[in-house]
């Protein structure tokens, strides 16, 4: 078990390039933290300086407050899961778990305990005599987790484990990891690009964009309090929708000449402000759409994609396309005009260099 | 522009049966889903119809023509894969005028009509200021255009697509659900997307044909398998999350009639009591929508004890999976609550079984009335 902070670290490569840029991230005891964000966003250097397999050029790395940032790889005492499990073709499965004790020359008698107790776990008793050759994806996979259990480790550093498999096999094994990780309470961080995965096992999630912390959150936090556009845009689906807006005066905003009615925390904020090229941001979820109103924001209907008991509807407005989620028995036909309100509470403001106005506000 | 037809359509791989008698008629124009788990037959039944593999009983009509003898390039079909298949040598130009090159096409197009072509089908699809760029340099959404643009540029009569948006991330993969949809009411091809994701075939189908174990089980628009699922495994198979399965003994109390669920015991409800009033002592599937589930508190009516499987967040609901005390399928719910759960914690459930679906326990068909 570990408290895991990394204080002020930055990866640059030869190129210049800059992998990770003054990272100052704490990883709570027994926390499952996801860092999250596109290809080239630093998530995985993240992990890999952590486990010593890069090196970093400034800043240092703590656990429990004490550097392992030059310490070798094998003495930081984590355990890494690659997307490849890589294990070794000519060894059955118990051999490949037993493989990291057999390195330690534990007991022959320790090994066998340690390594059934976790086949026990991942519910694989019945795979220990194959070699991989004879194990689908998601057992080979599973492997490759009981070799980085078996070792008890102080951390666990998953990197898109459960990317290459099939969605119903992923759906079924980050429950399992999930549930792993709450019994052993080992510190874990897992990388991952998918927000439906870092919703669904994270106990808080890092958003990354070019090797920038952008927000640290459960995923409500991120949801309803996007600290900036990168943020808003690549957590919720469908994406929330962006509208431009005028000012119309200290407090007060209008979309195409509509106003728009915003929350006292909003027009507190919008008051601190001179910039004019301020971007609304709306959730799918908290448009209303109704009958077409003189003087409010009207849209035609392009697409209706029914999803059960709710429907995504396009909407093209004057103002640009927007989203919305509406309840299946209120939907509307494509081609109709429809009327579009939102809840004054829920809106965001971004300016003009994408930061959100109301950060950390409202209860939403 | 075609209507399709199978009747008897049959395929075996060795020992695997994987199309066990499929008959279907997809109309003129329009967009039809075939749903399943892996291994359901529906990829087969696609390149069926595209003529990458024969049938071994049955026809496929493409509108008038009998197309089972015939070669693929014979049958004007277009086809986009999820792994898009480009030409890795060839930029985006090269890829989308190529079957109009092709050797059997030669003396079809002119130069000059292919590159209008090109041009047109490349403006359609947002893809022009990239006709010269190599194919390594494209992102997935990028190359996924160019692959429909493919399939596309030779007007085929039938655009057939095998998990196009499936391993795009979610933005992109909402992006190009809207894009597909809109391109295919615009150019009015008939089309078939293969997809294993309920959500997506629903988005996009006007009629879903959801396929188990080489036959089809029902075909209908996105509400009717939502209303009235045929099957217990078409309604396992639908909505967001999808419907939850539990099995129910049937049985009398002081002659009221009561479902037996592990040993909880529930009162079906007027409209259900109904359609299961003449049956007696046997199980019955019972299929609830999750949002007719919600949290209760254990020993209050028409609760049942559940064990929590996992919990995650849906935007701002939070989705619990339970399993409930002998029975190996597990229940799905949402709330607007913020509770703190953890694997394995005990909690009630509470059911709303008023537009809860029946089926047979043994055939798995849905129970219905002469009203229904």
């Amino acid at each position: 078990m570990a408290r895991i902070e990394f204080k002020d670290v930055s990866k640059t490569y030869p190129d210049g390039t800059r992998a990770i840029v003054d990272l100052n991230l704490v990883v709570e005891d027994g926390e499952l933290l996801c860092l999250l964000g596109p290809s080239g966003c630093g998530k995985s250097s993240t992990i890999r300086v952590l486990a010593g397999l890069e090196t970093f050029s400034d800043g240092m790395i703590l656990a429990d407050n004490n550097r392992i940032d030059h310490l070798p790889p094998q003495a930081r005492d984590c355990a890494m899961i690659f997307e490849n499990y890589a294990l070794y073709p000519h060894l059955t499965a118990f051999e490949n778990i037993a493989m990291p004790l057999r390195a330690r020359r534990l007991p022959a008698a320790e090994i066998k305990a340690r390594v059934t107790k976790i086949a026990r776990i991942l519910r694989m008793e019945h795979l220990m005599g194959r070699r991989p050759s004879r194990l689908s994806g998601g057992e080979k996979q599973r492997v490759g987790i009981g070799r980085a259990l078996v070792r008890e480790p102080a951390m666990f550093l998953m990197d898109e484990p459960l990317g290459h498999l099939e969605a119903y096999l992923r759906v079924e094994l980050r429950a399992e990891i999930r549930k792993l990780q709450e019994r052993l309470g080992i510190t874990t961080i897992y990388v991952t690009h998918d927000q439906e995965e870092a919703a669904a096992i994270a106990d808080r999630i890092v958003v990354m964009s070019a090797g920038r912390l952008q927000q640290v959150g459960s995923f409500l936090d991120l949801f309803d309090r996007p600290v900036n556009r990168f943020v808003a845009e690549f957590v919720g689906e469908p994406p929330m929708v962006f509208l431009p807006v005028e000012r119309t005066n200290a407090d007060s905003i209008a979309v195409k000449g509509v106003r728009i009615p915003l929350s006292e925390p909003l027009r507190a904020a919008l008051r601190t402000t001179q910039d004019r090229e301020l971007i609304l941001g709306i959730r799918p979820n908290d448009f209303s759409l109704g009958p077409p109103v003189r003087d409010h924001l009207n849209g035609t209907v392009t697409l209706v994609q029914p999803q059960g008991d709710h429907a995504i509807v396009a909407v093209s407005t004057p103002a640009g396309p927007a989203t919305a989620i509406v309840p299946s028995d209120r939907r509307p036909a494509p081609g109709a005009t429809v009327g579009l309100t939102f809840a004054g509470e829920r809106l965001h403001l971004f300016d003009s260099a994408a930061r959100a106005l109301n950060k950390g506000e409202g209860d939403g | 522009m075609a209507e399709v037809q199978l009747s008897g359509v049959r395929k075996r791989f060795g020992l695997v049966e994987a199309l066990r008698g499929i008959d279907l008629a997809i109309p003129d124009s329009a967009y039809v889903c075939l749903l399943g788990p892996s291994g359901c037959g529906k990829t087969t039944l696609l390149r069926c119809v595209a003529g990458l593999e024969t049938v071994d009983t049955g026809q496929i009509r493409i509108g008038s023509q009998n197309v089972e003898a015939l070669e693929p390039f014979a049958r004007n079909v277009g086809l986009a894969f999820q792994n898009y298949a480009l030409y890795p040598h060839l930029d985006v130009r090269g890829n989308l005028s190529f079957p109009l090159r092709a050797p059997r096409r030669r003396a079809e197009f002119g130069d000059g009509e292919i590159e209008q072509r090109v041009k047109s089908i490349a403006t359609l699809l947002h893809i022009d200021a990239l006709l010269d760029k190599p194919i390594v340099a494209l992102s997935g959404g990028q190359k996924q255009r160019v692959a429909l643009g493919r399939a596309l540029v030779r007007n085929p009569t039938v655009l057939l697509l095998d998990e196009p948006v499936t391993h795009l991330d979610a933005r992109l993969r909402h992006e190009m659900r809207v894009e597909l949809k809109l391109l295919q009411r615009r150019v009015g091809t008939t089309t078939i997307h293969v997809t294993h994701d309920q959500l997506e075939a629903q988005a996009l189908g006007d009629l879903i044909v959801v396929m188990r174990d080489g036959l089809i089980e029902q075909v209908g628009t996105p509400d009717e398998l939502c209303t009235r699922p045929a099957t217990s495994f078409v309604a396992s198979f639908v909505g967001d999350p999808p419907m939850s399965l539990l099995t129910a003994r049937l049985g009398q109390e002081a002659g009221v009639l009561s479902l037996r669920v592990g040993a909880a015991r529930l009162r079906p409800g007027e409209r259900l009591g109904r359609l299961l009033g003449g049956l007696r002592d046997q199980d019955v599937e019972i299929a609830v929508p999750a949002h007719h589930i919600a949290l209760g508190h254990a020993g209050d009516e028409q609760t049942i004890a559940a064990r929590v499987q996992a919990h995650e967040w849906v935007g701002r609901e939070l989705q619990i999976v339970v399993a409930l005390n002998g029975s190996p399928v597990p229940v799905r719910l949402r709330t607007q609550q913020r509770l703190a759960l953890r694997i394995g914690d005990e909690i009630a459930i509470r059911l709303d079984l008023e537009s809860a679906h029946a089926f047979d326990s043994k055939t798995g068909r849905r129970l219905q009335s002469s009203a229904d």
